[in-house]
């Protein structure tokens, strides 16, 4: 037992403190970063980070938005997290843990458009989650979100659970209150995330779904007959954000991939992964049209504080719909 | 010597088990509110639910469990060791591939299984249901209960049934009045894991409950759902409910083996004979028929769908020779860079998680049951903890524990810095707390068999605390032991709810391998990966009882 511990301990000769890190220089060192962003996309910017900065070593943490939550909440409550960036899909965590995060602002900021960026430069969105729908190749389809509490869908309908997934939440809170009753009553099935949503409807058990643009494009390019339909009533908009932690031991070499992710490089690899970049100048992912040729629902700051103040309400409903 | 060692393993549980529970209650402490949420109608629901299927599960369990323990393990049953490894399997796929294989087969709008009843005017079965939960999870745990029975039907004392035929009992009295209840303690153990495996069963739940506009939602799911909408209040929420948990779980089979008493059921002594087989005669042909229908529905179907889906090129294709190809075996297996990788990693973690719990499990087995050490019984049952607390919230609680770097100073000048975040080792730890209850389990029902007048002549003849062990103590427990690791090893290869939250960048398990392909490619490549996993286990399996003529493996 001493020996399989000590075994697992590093061991460090000299002076016990280990040399600060310096703000000098080209970044360097090990940056942490804790992301929703698929693997493929990871896969492509890693290698230009590294290009760029030879010393910098970025170590990623991939895992869905409330795990990457889960894990920082509990490192924090242990004493501190190794997270240096955040970059997830749930801009509502955000905004509920401001003060953890420290201001920057990269240099492609001005681009953004100013609803999608913290006045106090704590968070930038750096990609554009799309919430749509999704329907076989059979000519009767919903038009509109609306649709889906037309007797016409009743029990043809699956959407990602709100309860469990940071985009479907943010879908919901778009919707009034009697569309999402409604939408729920006519045996709608809710159940993991957009793509547990994408498998039901390529096994045929529902032919109508709603779920994020970016699983449909990907599943298309591999063959999929699944086809998106854009509410005409407004597609959802979830902005990704990007954020720098306050106790982040690395700063510097944050800030490098930072600025990166938000650089036409980096907002290439967002489109490549099939999301929309944060910046409206560039062109849409392939296969998905431009966000001015579609009705999206506006995101604003306004909808964002009302969201994060009526949260728990909002998801306390919706556990009672469905529990009913 | 023997203090030390029993100190260690002691210290290990305290280290190891005791002290990410206590972190993870002092979040319930710092925020007593989420007790309220026990109170909550949706909770007490859910609870309602863990409740049924955890006595649904036993039901189904110990039905099948029993009569197959019996038949591959004292019966004279035409090929039995062969039965024995193939009505393992069930145990070796990971759940909720097995999960999704039965949506495949029996969700209500077009299961494959489904299809033909519709064709014959049927309603459809439906596998999103409490019943459904109750059958994946029955057929998961079924060799559990099958090992056990085997395993304490196959070690009796001969000379108990001989003394009961002479006295004139028919072979059917002997096996009700004499052999079954001899087995009772490990049935009792099978019963309790059975109970905290369904109690704790995230992974079919999770799928299966939320099929439906209003699903049968369990505890478990509950205590997810908490932690994904705000994982900073929902932590003291959810420890609030798997206190819940815990108290269905292990609370309740605690309380049953209590109500046992104090009997003695020790079987192996020195004196004992080989106990001879019972003769099926005419009974053969059915017993077969029973064995080969469990294995066609529990081990077949399932493994069917999933070979077939992983050859499928689109899933909603239909199975017709154009939408079959072997490309996603080529793009898992070749075109990934990480797959091997990740599958060497789990199989080396897997079998050094199983090699150290299986130690510690037996030290600590042993301890309570051999030596009057004090909080001997606290140890031992803090240890059984674990399997019944939810993998996401365990994870927290070593990632509250351990997360952190250690450092101790020698000298000022040697630093030992003890830092588990993101290395294997966490990963290791918490494969080892989750499953330390089988080897424990195991260890405790073996010693429970066996007279301790066997283990105290060795002292008595000299032998110190190690050599007794090696040449009496293990030789004795060697078939539990051997059960134990496999019961470990099985499920920390695929292990998923831990693994993704504890995982680093450099220790991608096969478990987080499953999930990506799963959540970011899709159903076939996630197959090709279960059957990769499955196969590796079976083969393995089978290599060893073979490569051991049968005397270990499952």
């Amino acid at each position: 037992m001493i020996w399989l511990a000590l075994w697992a301990c590093r061991v460090e000769l000299g002076p016990p403190d280990p040399p600060a890190a310096t703000s000098e220089g080209p970044p360097a060192g090990e940056v942490w970063i804790y992301t929703s962003m698929y693997p493929s996309v990871i896969d492509a910017v890693d290698p230009q980070i590294r290009a760029l900065y030879p010393e910098l070593d970025p170590k990623w943490y991939p895992a869905g938005s409330e795990k990457v939550a889960q894990r920082i909440d509990a490192e924090w409550s242990a004493g501190g997290s190794k997270a240096c960036l955040v970059l997830t899909s749930d801009p509502f965590w955000y905004v509920a843990h401001a003060d953890r995060l420290q201001p920057h602002l990269p240099p492609n900021v001005l681009h953004v458009p100013r609803d999608l960026v913290d006045l106090d430069g704590r968070w930038v969105t750096a990609r554009i989650s799309l919430m749509v729908m999704a329907a076989g190749s059979q000519a009767d389809r919903p038009a509109s979100f609306r649709d889906l509490a037309d007797p016409r869908f009743a029990n043809r309908v699956t959407m990602p659970d709100p309860l469990a997934s940071g985009t479907a939440f943010t879908t919901i809170a778009s919707w009034s209150p009697e569309l999402t009753s409604a939408v729920l009553a006519n045996g709608t099935v809710a159940a993991g995330g957009s793509a547990a949503v994408l498998n039901r409807l390529e096994r045929g058990e529902k032919d109508v779904g709603v779920l994020l643009l970016e699983n449909l494009l990907a599943a298309r390019r591999k063959g999929s007959l699944v086809e998106p339909v854009f509410p005409t009533d407004g597609a959802v908009a979830i902005p990704g954000p990007i954020a720098l932690t306050a106790d982040c031991p690395n700063p510097s070499g944050a800030r490098a991939v930072y600025d990166f992710l938000l650089s036409p490089a980096g907002q290439q690899a967002m489109i490549d992964g099939d999301m929309y970049a944060a910046i409206p100048d560039l062109p849409p992912p392939a296969g998905a049209p431009a966000l001015d040729t579609i009705t999206v629902r506006p995101w604003s700051d306004g909808f964002a504080d009302r969201v994060a103040r009526e949260q728990a309400a909002i998801k306390a409903r919706w556990a009672d719909l469905v529990s009913r | 010597m023997r203090a030390l060692i029993l100190g260690g393993a002691v210290a290990a549980v305290v280290l190891l088990v005791i002290w990410p529970l206590t972190l993870l209650l002092g979040s319930l402490l710092a925020d007593p509110t989420a007790l309220a949420a026990i109170a909550h109608p949706h909770n007490v629901r859910a609870a309602a639910h863990t409740v049924l299927l955890c006595a649904g599960v036993l039901a189904v369990a110990m039905g099948l469990g029993v009569p197959l323990g019996f038949l591959v393990g004292r019966t004279d049953l035409p090929g039995r060791g062969f039965w024995r490894s193939v009505c393992t399997a069930p145990y070796i796929v990971p759940p909720y591939i097995a999960a999704i294989a039965w949506i495949t087969l029996l969700n209500p709008t077009n299961g494959a299984l489904n299809r033909p009843l519709a064709a014959l005017g049927l309603p459809p079965l439906d596998i999103y249901s409490l019943t459904g939960m109750i059958f994946v999870i029955g057929l998961e745990t079924t060799p559990f209960v099958m090992l056990a029975t085997a395993d304490a039907l196959g070690r009796m004392d001969a000379s108990l049934e001989e003394q009961a035929r002479i006295a004139g009992a028919s072979p059917l009295q002997v096996l009700r009045q004499v052999t079954i209840p001899l087995a009772v303690p490990g049935l009792l153990t099978a019963a309790s894991f059975v109970l905290a495996s369904a109690a704790a069963s995230f992974g079919v739940p999770y799928l299966l409950a939320t099929g439906t506009p209003s699903p049968d939602v369990v505890l478990t799911t509950r205590i997810y759902q908490a932690l994904d909408l705000d994982p900073t209040t929902g932590r003291p929420i959810a420890v609030a409910l798997s206190m819940l948990l815990l108290t269905i779980g292990v609370g309740l089979p605690w309380l049953a083996t209590r109500l046992r008493g104090r009997r003695r059921f020790t079987v192996v002594t020195g004196k004992a004979t080989r106990v001879s087989p019972f003769r099926l005669g005419r009974a053969t042909g059915p017993a077969l028929a029973f064995v080969a229908a469990f294995a066609a529905v529990a081990v077949g179907l399932p493994l069917t769908t999933i070979v077939v889906t992983s050859l499928l090129d689109q899933v909603g294709g239909g199975l017709v020779t154009e939408n079959l190809t072997l490309a996603h075996y080529r793009a898992v297996l070749i075109e990934r860079g990480d797959t091997l990788g990740a599958l060497r990693r789990s199989l080396w973690l897997a079998a050094a998680s199983a090699t150290v719990a299986t130690a510690l499990g037996a030290l600590l087995g042993w301890t309570r049951l051999r030596t009057h050490a004090r909080g001997r019984t606290l140890a031992a049952g803090f240890a059984r903890l674990p399997y019944a607390v939810p993998g996401t919230v365990l994870a927290l609680g070593l990632l509250l524990a351990w997360s952190q770097e250690v450092r101790v100073i020698v000298f000022e000048r040697v630093t030992f810095a003890l830092a588990l975040g993101d290395t294997l080792w966490l990963l290791g730890l918490a494969y080892v707390v989750k499953f330390l209850a089988f080897p424990l389990g195991q260890t405790e029902a073996g010693l429970e068999a066996v007279d301790p007048a066997l283990e105290e002549a060795a002292r008595m003849s000299g032998a110190t605390f190690p050599t007794t062990w090696a040449r009496v103590t293990a030789p004795i427990l060697r078939p539990n032991l051997i059960a134990a690791w496999f019961l470990v090893f099985l499920p920390a290869f695929s292990e998923v709810t831990m693994s993704i939250l504890l995982a680093g960048p450099d220790t991608r398990v096969v478990g987080t391998l499953l999930f990506d392909l799963q959540t970011y490619g899709d159903p076939p490549s996630a197959a090709v990966l279960a059957v990769v996993v499955t196969g590796i286990a079976l083969g393995g399996n089978a290599l060893v009882r073979v490569a051991t003529r049968g005397r270990a493996g499952l």
